[in-house]
């Protein structure tokens, strides 16, 4: 499942049926995929950073580190996948936050720090790493 | 997060998985990745699908125009809509009822369940079939 970050003036609606796009709208555009990374590539893409080929022995994934001054027409994040920890893991985010990972799957900060003050429920994506 | 040129995230969410933000130079092999291509833009042109059910937009988004393709019934098109009224009702298509109560976060509360959705908060990108009573 994917969802969207709202903010305080915009929502974010699916859209199933294309015809009620119309020209003056703004869309949102994503696709993702998984990748078992089996091999990692590495050269200076000219631009003062360096481009990452990843590939899970199929499939190159080709990403410019850090992101060009000038974004491509798509940008790109990446996530590690791992499973859920055990309810009650804590763990600590650079901000000096610490969250403990609760039974809805999702993660509540039991101490504030300079980015999340205590209370917040996020999930991991959501998080600073 | 990272530097983003926009203000909009599409976030996995999964009952099984955790999915952590990263970048390139933490990527280690043995690693399972998720990545994840976004754009987005205003409507310049819209061409209606053949028999594939693909469209074509063109979009002008910050520093590029370029032309998407997708069928939207694979669910990776989402259009923005302002938000509603404070206070303003909805029954969603799994028979939950809703109001959008205007808080800072954003989010829709779900005050009686339906088949899918039980009571509390969501995201309005993650509500079906979402119409005003």
């Amino acid at each position: 499942m994917t969802e969207l970050i709202d903010d305080p003036d915009w929502d974010w609606i699916p859209v199933t049926d294309g015809s009620v796009v119309e020209v003056g709208d703004t869309i949102l555009f994503g696709f993702s995929g998984q990748w078992d990374i089996a091999s990692i590539d590495t050269v200076p893409n000219g631009a003062g950073g360096t481009t990452y080929t990843f590939s899970d022995g199929v499939t190159p994934v080709m990403v410019d580190w850090p992101p060009l001054t000038t974004p491509p027409l798509y940008t790109r994040s990446q996530y590690v996948v791992t499973d859920h920890p055990p309810v009650g893991t804590e763990i600590t985010l650079s901000d000096g936050s610490l969250w403990v990972f609760a039974a809805s799957k999702t993660y509540r900060c039991i101490v504030g720090g300079s980015t999340y003050p205590a209370g917040t429920v996020l999930t991991r994506a959501l998080m600073v790493p | 997060m990272f530097p983003r040129p926009f203000d909009v995230v599409i976030v996995p969410s999964d009952s099984t998985h955790d999915f952590a933000p990263t970048s390139p130079p933490l990527i280690t092999t043995g690693q399972t990745i998720l990545f994840q291509w976004e754009t987005r833009g205003e409507v310049l042109s819209v061409v209606a699908p053949g028999t594939g059910g693909t469209w074509l937009w063109s979009l002008a988004g910050p520093t590029y125009v370029g032309i998407v393709e997708g069928d939207p019934t694979q669910g990776a098109v989402w259009i923005r809509r302002p938000k509603p009224a404070k206070g303003t009702a909805f029954t969603a298509a799994d028979g939950s009822r809703w109001v959008y109560p205007a808080q800072p976060h954003g989010l829709y509360r779900c005050w009686q369940a339906g088949t899918v959705h039980a009571e509390g908060l969501a995201h309005r990108s993650e509500i079906d079939g979402l119409v005003a009573d």
